[in-house]
């Protein structure tokens, strides 16, 4: 039991310290679902992935508003699937913009449409998307409402192997993994991508490097949300997230 | 001989720790020697199982070497204070890293890095005010005037994905260890927190720590002002619902102030 339970069944608060609520700062986090046809295709407990995504997502999103209204108060999310109708930009009002009220949405008024699975895997494509949105809004946020922000974090899940938009799979991540490194020597990128079954270890694993990457035993998609919920959050290193998910087995 | 500090501290765990019925990862303890004033806070590893033990360990470690030093030491000069920070990081670090690599031997499955922790050091001794920090931690004095100054700021984004590494007892302290010594004849407060609270009372100008907030300072340094002070003031606001609703980290807070 929390020793100091007591006081926080207090009815009244003990004090009114004016905190710094207004921190000037602002986060971007960038997540990238994959959609694709296996998505469609992978079952789980009986059920279509994707269905299982969705029904977990009404439950997470939520919890991410409420968090929203304090500890990830300085977060903005831009949400990005990649799979069926090819690379799209699912938060906010769908637009692939930097804009105030387009793309990306305080995690405080994040919300998102049922998503659909289908197509090919056109990852590489989105994390560029996913890249170039996230750099435009630190311009934007900079330049119009002179603030400067935190770097910006990236949170991919997949379970498949890159392809260009045919389905063709594609050495186009080497060349991405190259600019990720940069990003993160340079503008303080960090990424967590979490691998689910069917998923190309050796990617991930380049794009994210080894201890951003974490291969998930199953497809628990309740867990992936927790997780993504983890790797959002302003205090975190990869031994937390990796900790969440393999225990004590580190 | 009387004292000749009033010294408020609490430690309170994180939400996730909370609701799941486990004591918070962070440490501290107070001591006043002689009018020198000692402030140690430590931050366990939130990934690490024995991260709390870590950071009890290496507090308890922290107030043993720099109660001694201080007490056989009396440094005129920034050099000298420099110096004796650098011999008591090498005390401390050393006694840490040996306790850790013995439980390691001990406790079949703990590596030394299980142990992982902050170190945040505080030796004031008017007008001097001298700092050891190993991560994250943050040191806030107030002049006389009421000015409040970071002494040591938050690190920010770039080490935080760093993890253990960065940390005791496997740092390359060269590297992570932050010394700060600084004399300050109008010093009237000193404030030393851990990272679960920089957010609520740290400015930022964007990605860069800008200044404490002044108007969270003057009422917590109020509170260690009265002619009694209530010792359990701290916790009850580290514990309130306003904290809990802005920060899910274990938070801790030193608040001294000189008589």
């Amino acid at each position: 039991m929390n020793p100091f339970a007591l006081f926080q069944d207090e009815s009244e608060e003990p004090d009114a310290i004016p905190f710094v609520t207004d921190t000037h700062r602002r986060r971007f986090v960038a997540l990238l679902i994959d959609t694709s046809w296996s998505m469609a295709a992978t079952q789980s407990n009986g059920m279509r992935a994707i269905d299982v995504l969705n029904q977990e997502l009404t439950r997470w999103l939520p919890t991410v508003r409420a968090e929203g209204r304090g500890a990830l108060r300085d977060v903005e999310f831009v949400v990005v699937t990649f799979g069926a109708g090819g690379v799209r930009v699912v938060s906010g009002d769908g637009t692939a913009s930097a804009a105030d009220g387009a793309a990306f949405v305080p995690a405080s008024r994040l919300d998102l449409p049922t998503l659909t699975a289908g197509g090919a895997t056109p990852m590489v494509a989105a994390v560029e998307l996913a890249l170039d949105l996230v750099e435009q809004r630190r311009q934007h946020v900079q330049t119009v409402h002179a603030q400067q922000t935190g770097g910006p974090r990236l949170i991919l899940v997949s379970d498949g192997t890159p392809t260009d938009d045919e389905g063709n799979p594609t050495d186009d991540w080497r060349p991405l993994a190259r600019r990720l490194e940069q990003w993160r020597s340079t503008r303080r990128l960090q990424m967590f991508a979490f691998g689910v079954p069917g998923v190309d270890d050796e990617v991930m694993r380049a794009l994210a490097t080894p201890s951003g990457y974490f291969a998930l035993a199953d497809l628990d998609l309740r867990k992936l949300l927790d997780l993504i919920l983890v790797a959002t959050s302003d205090h975190v290193d990869f031994d937390q997230v990796r900790s969440q998910v393999y225990g004590d087995d580190l | 001989m009387a004292a000749r500090w009033s010294v408020l501290g609490g430690s309170v765990a994180g939400g996730a720790h909370a609701r799941a019925g486990l004591s918070g990862q962070d440490a501290y303890a107070t001591r006043e020697l002689d009018g020198t004033l000692l402030l140690v806070t430590a931050d366990g590893a939130g990934s690490r199982r024995y991260a709390a033990t870590g950071a009890n360990l290496v507090v308890t470690l922290a107030l043993e070497v720099f109660g001694a030093l201080a007490a056989d030491q009396r440094p005129a000069t920034t050099a000298a204070w420099a110096r004796l920070l650098d011999v008591a990081r090498h005390r401390v670090i050393r006694r840490f890293r040996r306790a850790a690599w013995a439980l390691a031997r001990a406790v079949g499955d703990l590596a030394p890095e299980d142990l992982a922790t902050t170190l945040t050091v505080v030796v004031a001794r008017p007008p001097w005010v001298a700092v050891l920090a190993v991560g994250d931690g943050v040191v806030v004095v107030r002049a006389a005037d009421g000015n409040l100054d970071l002494l040591v700021a938050p690190t920010g984004g770039a080490d935080q994905s760093l993890g253990t590494a960065t940390l005791l007892p496997v740092a390359r302290v060269r590297g992570h260890a932050r010394r700060r010594v600084a004399r300050l004849p109008d010093l009237t407060g000193i404030a030393v927190f851990t990272d679960g609270l920089d957010s609520l009372l740290v400015e930022y100008d964007g990605a860069r720590p800008r200044q404490p907030g002044a108007e969270a300072f003057a009422q917590l340094f109020a509170l260690v002002e009265g002619a009694e002070p209530d010792p359990m003031a701290v916790t009850r606001i580290l514990a309130g619902r306003r904290v809990g609703a802005l920060t899910d980290d274990d938070k801790t807070l030193l608040l001294a102030v000189p008589r």
